[in-house]
């Protein structure tokens, strides 16, 4: 009997002021051939026991040390100040509900508040809600929300999106009869310009950058095709990016969405993460999710509630801009207690010194004679190595004789590039040192050794 | 002209009785039961609609109602003033709380199925 | 409560102060590394964000947090919440590292522990819902249903019944419902309840035909009631060659008790957050896992977790899969809790959960002053609904007055306005973590408030009184829509 507080006299006495004959009884109004007539056959365990269960399941997974791990593809490593683990961990913020009452939920509803102003400052925009449920879905959710305002229901991707992010709109958007068209990729950076002559009115151009390769794209380029196509500009875009790469709202994007999770969230084997999501004033009768809006009380002090609620599910219901209910909201308060802590140069280090590493990583490899994919793109934190030897054999040699970790197997993603069976995808960020960087091009020159020098 | 001359649906609009153009709103009643109205989303001038389309939806912060069509027709007036100041439907919801204009075309043969003020007093008396 | 109001944190920012340095390149390497991203690629002025020292940001988060209710500070009998304890063995054993550092696109041979928390997880969910398989990836309740919803589009387009465009969901609801079977691409077909608070029977066998895909049912439903004609209505659904989909939101009233699968349901989502203890975070993250029926075992989203025969495990993609839902494999970390708290209760701590979840809310509806008047039956299950309507019309109180005068006795409100079939209406869930003397003193209060809505009206009508924060201009917010802050503290850049 785990975290029930009744006593043998609680219960007769609870009964007795029921009117009911015992505690069966409660569920008389239950069709007696669907009752089960004992428990489940699974068995309890003490505290010490589930404490232990997970001490073992924790144990048979490889735990990587950060600055020997160089694993991104759409979930990245960064350093994340104890504060802000702490703070969620706080009762106040952990327990409670959707803020509904907002006399009694200022706190998560002006956190949420700070929440949507940096994101608006990050990504450029005017306007952003409480969160996604991550990355991939919050871009769906952009897509649904594109086809709402054009009224049109074809979109074009990136073919360098995260292939992740595709699949789960094809998912979502299938039951609305949306068809997602593909834009080319040049190397490693998209090619707009290729579509210029042949887009079709539709509801949407997606431009995600840094793209699936770490490649950075060319913003411009792709607000100029959403306008021949007299669509939205839906940008995909890093967070961690935003100090340093051109934001969104520079280049005209109509929504900006992504992944939060770089902003302080542990890997946690995928989540829970959030997804943000942010868009031109204009939009934001169409937006998905919950949105805080600031207000006052009744004596003209500030405060916060949850606004625009005809939006949402609960008041329009089949008419709802999206069926989101829960979605990530103390994910979302980590990631402000993490702009909080790490403040504005704190955002801009972090930003710099993956861009460096990464750099540096490339440059080191290059002495080495391992090339990238695409060597004339500029790159964020990601890029692709073109190995002399099979990305499986290097990354298999790599973490037996050396102990790191050194990326994805592109071949997963892109079967069809040429020499797929080659590439890999690495991410270096500030968690890497120069020393760990130092230490993964030594023990690639051991690995590739000889068939390296030979095609240098 | 006096509200009480309008026509009115069961879905508490309120139109008005003759013309080529007529305005139409929601009912006291109506905006009474929504509460303060924080948005009127207005259709596109231009736009020809059946009776009983749905073409607007007036939002209080807990509410959302869709207002339709009294006549088929075209809308070709919206009350662009509500952007601004949507409470006007809450405050004067027969004047200047109009919503749109509307063209029918066929205003006689549909016009049998609109109540007047009395009968739908007893409407929403009922 | 934390009185004062607290400033925006930008407010509180002065240029040139940090908090926590992250590790960094040397400032050349990493303006070098800049000049190397062409100009037009570059930003050109660093975004504003906030610039406090350590201690100022978690002052900050710490005050805030203190005008919060919670369940760790107060009852909080949230109908169809399920605001139960969260135990705190949840949150260790998920901050793990072996958790909390794992990548999702490591190699399976360095994932084995966390394949077996799912397939773990997977097992005890299929028992306790009576069904064939579980998908763990769906993050919320809402999620679920879309991905539910999904499924049985999809079973229907494999039979090459592609007509099959209507869903039947009945009055009482749940909001989510509608709005996921719209966005799966179904047209949504109300169907009446009975005074009894039920599916009406009758109305159910005029809305089913060749276009219905199936129905969605909430069972006990939204007002408490138990719909004991469920094998009927899978009967009739069935024949007409629809599915059943059983929204998981009410299943702390019946978990170990009696199960969907039992009652003829094809696919099932649960709420984690809810009957499985895992916190609400004031918003999310919950987890939404669908168990399905045997027939549309192979339409599940991809990944998909399998034992194999050699005792590892794998992800693996279904064979007719409706696809990925997710990013990666939906909120792992909630899913650790979730088994934390399952391997915790076993099958009688299950048995006890919807026994004295139920106990609870009979004893609150049982207890209530007669002003709170029962629109359905003696009996309810998990969670008591009443109305005030009566009342309401007399003296001109609204269910949110009452609410708001909760909080000022340090109780948070139960839902209101839901079920929308019931007028000026409470749906009080108090759970099966709460004592007798917590429901005694929130039924005392009630009884306060019964006083006052005879004899002092207007107290109500200005509630809350004695919280920092009054009642708030809800309209006023939605038509001056202010959504994010000016970023213009004094000594900023931009």
């Amino acid at each position: 009997m785990a975290y029930t507080p009744h006593t043998p006299a609680d219960v007769e006495i609870m009964l007795k002021s029921i009117g009911a004959s015992s505690l069966d009884d409660l569920f008389r109004d239950i069709p007696a051939e669907l009752l089960l007539d004992k428990p489940l056959d699974i068995p309890a365990m003490t505290e010490f026991e589930v404490d232990a269960y997970f001490e073992e399941r924790a144990a048979e997974n490889h735990n990587w040390i950060p600055g020997r791990n160089f694993l991104g593809a759409g979930a990245y490593q960064h350093f994340i100040p104890s504060a802000s683990l702490y703070l969620i961990g706080r009762g106040e913020f952990m327990t409670c509900y959707t803020p509904y009452q907002a006399e009694v939920s200022q706190g998560t509803l002006q956190a949420i508040y700070e929440f949507q102003s940096h994101i608006c400052s990050l990504t450029g925009m005017e306007v952003a809600n409480a969160s996604m449920y991550d990355g991939a879905t919050a871009l769906a959710e952009a897509l649904t929300m594109a086809i709402r305002e054009k009224r049109k229901n074809i979109a074009y991707l990136p073919e360098l999106l995260h292939p992740h992010y595709r699949e789960a709109c094809e998912s979502f958007v299938q039951g609305l009869g949306m068809e997602l068209r593909t834009i080319p990729a040049n190397g490693a950076q998209t090619d707009y310009a290729s579509l210029m002559d042949s887009i079709e009115p539709c509801a949407a151009v997606v431009v995600a950058t840094p793209n699936a390769l770490g490649g950075i794209e060319d913003g411009d380029a792709a607000r100029a095709l959403a306008d021949k196509g007299n669509a939205l500009l839906i940008s995909v875009v890093n967070p961690t990016s935003l100090p340093v790469l051109a934001a969104p709202g520079d280049y005209g994007a109509d929504i900006a969405c992504g992944e939060a999770q770089p902003l302080g969230i542990p890997l946690s084997f995928g989540g829970p993460y959030a997804g943000f999501f942010a868009s031109t004033k204009k939009l934001i009768r169409k937006m998905p999710g919950r949105i805080v809006g600031k207000t006052t009380d009744k004596d003209g002090k500030d405060g916060y509630v949850l606004t625009l609620q005809t939006r949402e599910q609960h008041i329009r219901r089949d008419k709802a801009t999206s069926n989101i209910c829960t979605n990530q909201g103390l994910f979302a308060l980590l990631t402000v207690i993490y702009m909080t802590l790490l403040g504005k140069e704190g955002l801009t280090e972090v930003a710099e010194t993956s861009l460096a590493r990464t750099q540096q990583l490339a440059d080191g490899l290059a002495d080495a004679g391992i090339r990238l994919f695409d060597a004339a793109t500029p790159h964020f934190h990601e890029v692709a190595l073109k190995l002399p030897i099979s990305a499986d054999e290097f990354r298999h040699r790599m973490k037996e004789d050396h102990g790191i970790l050194p990326g994805f197997e592109l071949k997963n993603w892109y079967p069809n590039f040429p020499e797929a069976e080659k590439l890999l995808l690495v991410n270096c960020t500030e968690v890497h040192t120069g020393a760990d960087i130092d230490r993964f091009v030594e023990a690639a020159k051991s690995v590739v050794g000889a068939e390296a020098v030979a095609q240098a | 002209m006096s509200h009480e001359t309008y026509l009115f649906t069961e879905s508490h609009e309120w139109v008005e009785p003759d013309g080529d153009v007529r305005s139409m709103g929601i009912t006291d009643h109506a905006q009474h039961l929504l509460g303060d109205i924080v948005y009127a989303e207005l259709p596109e001038v231009g736009r020809e609609v059946a009776k009983g389309d749905e073409i607007i939806v007036v939002e209080s912060p807990k509410a959302a109602a869709d207002v339709y069509a009294p006549f088929s027709g075209e809308i070709v007036e919206v009350n662009s003033a509500l952007e601004g100041e949507p409470g006007t439907i809450n405050q004067n919801p027969y004047g200047e709380g109009w919503i749109v204009k509307i063209k029918p075309s066929k205003a006689a043969e549909e016009s049998e199925g609109l109540m007047t003020w009395d009968k739908y007093q007893d409407h929403i008396g009922g | 409560m934390y009185a004062q109001t607290i400033p925006l944190i930008n407010e509180k920012s002065s240029h040139g102060r940090r908090g926590v340095l992250p590790p960094s390149a040397s400032e050349q390497e990493r303006s070098e590394a800049l000049m190397r991203v062409p100009a037009k690629l570059r930003r050109k002025a660093a975004p504003a964000m906030p610039e406090v020292s350590e201690l100022e940001a978690v002052r900050h988060f710490t005050r805030l947090s203190q005008k919060n209710f919670s369940i760790d500070g107060q009852f909080y009998p949230l109908g169809s919440c399920t605001m139960k304890y969260n135990p705190r063995i949840n949150e260790k054993v998920a901050a793990m590292a072996g958790f909390q550092r794992l990548h999702p696109m490591q190699e399976e041979a360095d994932i084995q522990g966390s394949l077996r928390i799912y397939h773990d997880l997977q097992e005890i969910l299929k028992e306790v819902l009576g069904l064939e398989a579980v998908t763990l990836t769906p993050a919320a309740g809402a999620q679920g249903e879309f991905v539910g919803m999904t499924i049985i589009k999809a079973y229907h387009d494999a039979q090459g019944n592609h007509d099959r465009d209507e869903v039947l969901i009945p009055d009482s609801a749940h909001g989510t419902n509608p709005a996921s079977a719209a966005l799966a691409g179904f047209k949504v077909r109300e169907v009446k309840s009975t005074k009894e608070g039920r599916v009406d029977l009758e109305s159910l066998r005029a809305a089913v035909s060749e276009r219905t895909a199936g129905i969605m049912l909430t069972n006990p439903n939204t007002c408490g009631v138990f719909e004991n004609d469920i094998r009927e209505i899978a009967k009739i659904v069935h024949e007409a060659g629809g599915l059943l989909y059983y929204d998981g939101a009410n299943l702390n009233a019946i978990v170990g008790r009696t199960r969907p699968g039992d009652m003829g349901f094809d696919v099932v989502h649960m709420n984690l957050h809810k009957t499985f203890s895992t916190p609400h975070g004031g918003g999310g993250p919950g987890a939404g896992p669908v168990g399905v029926a045997k027939r549309l075992l192979d339409f599940l989203p991809d990944p998909h977790v399998k034992k194999n025969a050699d005792e590892s495990y794998s992800f693996y993609r279904p064979s007719k899969s409706i696809g990925r839902v997710m990013g990666f494999h939906g909120n792992a970390g909630v899913l650790v809790r979730a088994l934390a708290y399952a391997l915790a209760q076993g099958g009688t701590g299950f048995w006890d959960v919807a026994t004295y979840a139920t106990l609870n809310a009979n004893y609150v509806l049982n207890n209530l002053p007669p002003v709170f008047q029962r629109p359905f039956g003696d009996l309810c299950k998990h969670e008591a609904l009443v109305s005030i309507e009566r009342i309401s019309r007399e003296k001109g109180i609204k269910a949110f007055d009452v609410a708001k005068r909760l909080l000022d006795l340090n109780f948070h409100a139960p839902t209101i306005y839901f079920p929308l079939v019931v007028h000026e209406c409470f749906l009080i869930e108090p759970t099966e973590t709460e004592s007798r003397e917590t429901l005694d003193s929130f039924i005392s209060a009630m009884n306060q408030i019964a006083d006052e809505i005879a004899n002092d009206p207007e107290k109500l009508q200005d509630a809350p009184l004695s919280l920092p924060t009054g009642r708030l201009d809800e309209a006023g917010a939605a038509r001056e829509l202010n959504v994010c802050c000016r970023w213009d503290y004094s000594g900023a850049d931009s």
